[in-house]
């Protein structure tokens, strides 16, 4: 149905535009040719109306439609794109046996969107992802790539990468075989997930590793086991986004023996992080794996992070928590230059709502079987050979109403607390643009 | 389909004494290969002349070197036939470690052809059913290498460039003498890069000085291949091959731990090392690298997601059992395996060898 609707929109489309020309291909049916539709040549870009650029949809350089071969067509129009063009792929369902690589710089591949052109990885064999994007100053816009074995899309050691509208989705809830990340942009520089879907990865829906200059914003995020995940990044914005019916809903993370680590300020704002509840399937092995269900927002060995402004609700265990990297969650880091502590994090102006009504064991233990468990949690650790004269690694928490507070001895200091009075330090506001 | 004999690959047309210093004269009859960079890629490997005689064959034109590495990549069981082609009257250059120094205008050929009858595998004859799939070229162009591949035609007559890739299926007859199918995996030519892209670079991996620096036949004797170059002309001013690093055979008779280490160092070191494909994992696993936290001894991964099969670590030393490494080495799922491309089966041997030396380490249990 969606296939069809989409062909009339095309038709319709076309129809004014060219009104001698007939629409791509033919009716759309199901006997495509798998060839792709390419400008004359690939090398005069404007102008003239030819026969070779008479099909093809405005603002599109090539145009590819379902056919008895995606592979070969998608594949092939993925190696002659251009830079500076636009590959758009029409709507209905593409299938694939093969990780697609988009190799060049300045490419967009645009769909019709994300529940109109399906890219279908159930028959996958080969390939860690869906899509590997090797190219700079790529976007992927308005498509789905449905149920890859692995990964969703990588973009790996790139710079400028944006995700628009893209859905990535494994449509059985909790399962083994799902994938591990959704969105995975990874050692890049300047990255952008904005208004996408990711529902049901095994690890992170966004997952956002060793990078730097980062915009999530916008973005629905569910039945993930962990929603967001900035990790080893410096200098993200993570907004506006609604991260629900996950393990864990938004998570900074800095992991150990990794070349990029310690990431430091990410800035999470006005965000809906409601109900994230669901158990966690992660991989045992897996950093994720030991999170306990029904955490909103957590910041784990992250320093100079900002959380203000989110509506935080609905969370069994507990709303926010900051907290180092520690043996009871980790083995030993064997990393000399890995910062365990997560420090000068500031937690303010944000709402906490019905947060905590079922912990988890851990929670328990965490906030000394505090019922129903805490909105925020601290973990009491400073690392004691810094420097903080001037109270930067202080972890505050500010203005976010009658919250149910809990700063815990996880490093042995007893400095169990119930009551924010201690914590009400604020830090210099992160930039909210950049 | 047409099938072929084959004793030692592409070694025919090379007229050698060895220990000459001169090159040897190519015969008239045979010109040298056509590389025209203005006009690359050609949409057909025979254009190209690599080969005289029939082409499948693989007798080298003048010029036209055959090789070998130390420590092969796994290709689902593929032969590889290996060839380099300088442009006339030009040398590659040495380095210590890295990919040598080849000239603009030099090509790479990489062959891969398949035993079509598994039953008489493993004797010391001659292979006698082979089936060539593919040819893959990287060429030295004015401005970077850039990556070329040619599928070969059920006659084995010609070989027509493929940019896509393909899911080749391939019926053979198994060890048991009964008919089986194996789908090889024909990548797509941006896939080159996953294995041969560094820090936004194209790269060549096999010719470097330790993996070639290996001793093999030529005219029924043994050679140092570094000096059967230097004295095809390809190497000028060669040092002394016995005073140059090499890596053991994975396969011979060196300590476990060195086999081992070159067989990781040829199979994941191009991805797994910064810059590579795999250099966000954090693991280092080139030849060189000497802190075996950097090569997964109590490592925890980073990404794994399901590849960890419920393991903590990259490499828990006495328990290959509860490693990850080999976890994923076994494997064949696509979200697991490594490494990642293109093959769909996993090296057994490359799987036994790397468990016997996590297995030979001392026990640890990480602190965990």
């Amino acid at each position: 149905m969606a296939r069809s609707s989409g062909w009339q929109r095309w038709a319709w489309v076309l129809s004014g535009m060219l009104a001698t020309a007939p629409a791509c291909g033919d009716d759309g049916g199901e006997t495509g040719s798998g060839e792709t539709g390419a400008e004359g040549d690939g090398t005069s870009s404007g102008g003239d109306t030819t026969t070779g650029t008479a099909n093809l949809p405005e603002g599109c350089d090539l145009y590819v439609e379902p056919s008895d071969d995606d592979q070969t067509a998608v594949q092939e129009a993925l190696i002659d794109v251009m830079t500076g063009q636009t590959l758009c792929l029409g709507p209905g369902t593409f299938t694939f046996t093969r990780q697609l690589t988009l190799d060049a710089d300045g490419v967009t591949v645009r769909g019709e969107g994300g529940d109109m052109t399906i890219l279908d990885f159930s028959g996958q064999i080969s390939g860690g992802n869906g899509m590997l994007v090797t190219g700079n100053d790529v976007t992927i816009a308005a498509l789905q790539l449905l149920d890859t074995p692995g990964d969703g899309i990588r973009a790996d050691n790139v710079e400028n990468i944006t995700f628009d509208g893209v859905h990535v989705i494994w449509p059985e809830p909790e399962s083994m075989d799902n994938g591990a990340y959704g969105l995975y942009p990874v050692q890049s520089t300047g990255v952008t997930a904005r208004g996408c879907l990711v529902q049901g990865s095994r690890d992170a829906g966004v997952y956002v590793g060793q990078s730097s200059q980062i915009l999530v914003e916008d973005n629905e995020v569910r039945g993930n086991v962990a929603g967001i995940e900035i990790e080893n990044s410096t200098d993200a914005i993570v907004r506006n986004n609604w991260a629900h019916d996950n393990t864990a809903g938004i998570l900074v993370f800095n992991l150990p023996g990794l070349d990029i680590k310690n990431g430091v300020r990410t800035n999470i704002y006005g965000n809906l992080v409601e109900s994230n509840n669901v158990p966690n399937f992660g991989e045992p092995g897996t950093a994720v794996a030991v999170l306990p269900p029904g955490v909103g927002i957590i910041i784990l060995a992250a320093d100079h992070n900002e959380v203000a402004d989110n509506e935080v609700r609905g969370n069994d265990s507990m709303g926010a928590v900051v907290i180092a990297y520690i043996e009871a969650l980790f083995p030993p880091p064997m990393d000399p230059e890995f910062d365990i502590y997560a420090e000068g994090n500031w937690i303010h102006d944000n709402m906490f709502a019905d947060n905590g009504n079922d912990p988890d064991d851990l929670v328990l233990l965490l906030a000394q079987a505090m019922t129903p468990g805490p909105d925020i949690v601290l973990d009491g650790c400073i690392d004691a050979a810094k420097d903080n004269a001037d109270g930067s690694l202080d972890n505050c928490v500010s203005d976010n109403g009658d919250i149910r507070f809990v700063a815990a001895d996880v490093c042995g200091t007893s400095m169990f607390e119930t009551v924010t009075d201690n914590y009400t330090c604020m830090h210099e506001p992160l930039p909210r643009d950049f | 389909m047409r099938t072929r004999t084959l004793v030692v690959v592409g070694l025919g047309a090379v007229a050698l004494v060895s220990g000459c210093t001169e090159p040897a004269p190519p015969p008239e009859e045979a010109p040298r290969p056509v590389v025209d960079l203005d006009q690359l890629p050609y949409e057909t490997l025979s254009e190209y002349g690599f080969f005289v005689g029939e082409m499948v064959d693989a007798e080298p034109a003048p010029g036209v070197l055959p090789y070998t590495v130390a420590a092969p990549l796994w290709a689902d069981a593929a032969h590889k036939g290996r060839y380099i082609v300088l442009p006339e009257g030009q040398t590659l250059q040495l380095t210590e470690r890295d990919e040598w120094l080849l000239p603009v205008g030099t090509v790479i050929i990489k062959s891969f052809f398949v035993d079509l009858d598994h039953s008489q595998s493993g004797t010391d004859g001659p292979e006698t059913d082979l089936l060539t799939i593919e040819t893959r070229l990287l060429v030295h162009e004015e401005d970077r290498w850039h990556s070329y591949i040619y599928r070969w035609n059920d006659e084995q007559t010609e070989a027509t460039r493929l940019k896509a890739g393909a899911d080749v299926r391939i019926q053979y007859t198994d060890e048991a003498g009964e008919p089986a199918e194996q789908i090889y995996i024909i990548p797509d030519e941006n896939t080159c890069g996953s294995c041969h892209e560094r820090d936004d670079v194209l790269r060549v991996l096999g010719l470097t000085t330790a993996q070639m620096n290996v001793e093999v036949e030529r005219d029924g004797q043994r050679v140092s291949q570094l000096q059967w170059l230097a004295d095809q002309g390809a190497i000028d001013g060669l040092p002394d091959p016995a005073t140059l690093e090499a890596y053991p055979d994975p396969a011979g008779d060196a300590p476990l731990e060195a086999r081992a280490r070159a067989y990781l160092h040829g199979n994941c070191s191009h991805c797994h090392r910064p810059g590579g494909g795999g250099g966000s994992s954090g693991l280092k696993f080139y030849w060189w690298e000497t802190d075996p936290a950097q090569f997964g001894v109590c490592k925890v991964p980073a990404a794994a997601g399901p590849g960890t099969g419920g393991h903590a670590f990259d490499i828990l030393p006495g328990h290959p059992e509860q490693s990850i490494v080999v976890h994923r080495m076994a494997s064949t799922d696509p979200e697991i395996k490594m490494p990642e491309l293109p093959s769909l089966l996993a090296d057994d041997f490359g799987v036994r060898l790397v468990s016997e030396w996590i297995a030979a380490m001392p026990e640890d249990d990480c602190g965990g």
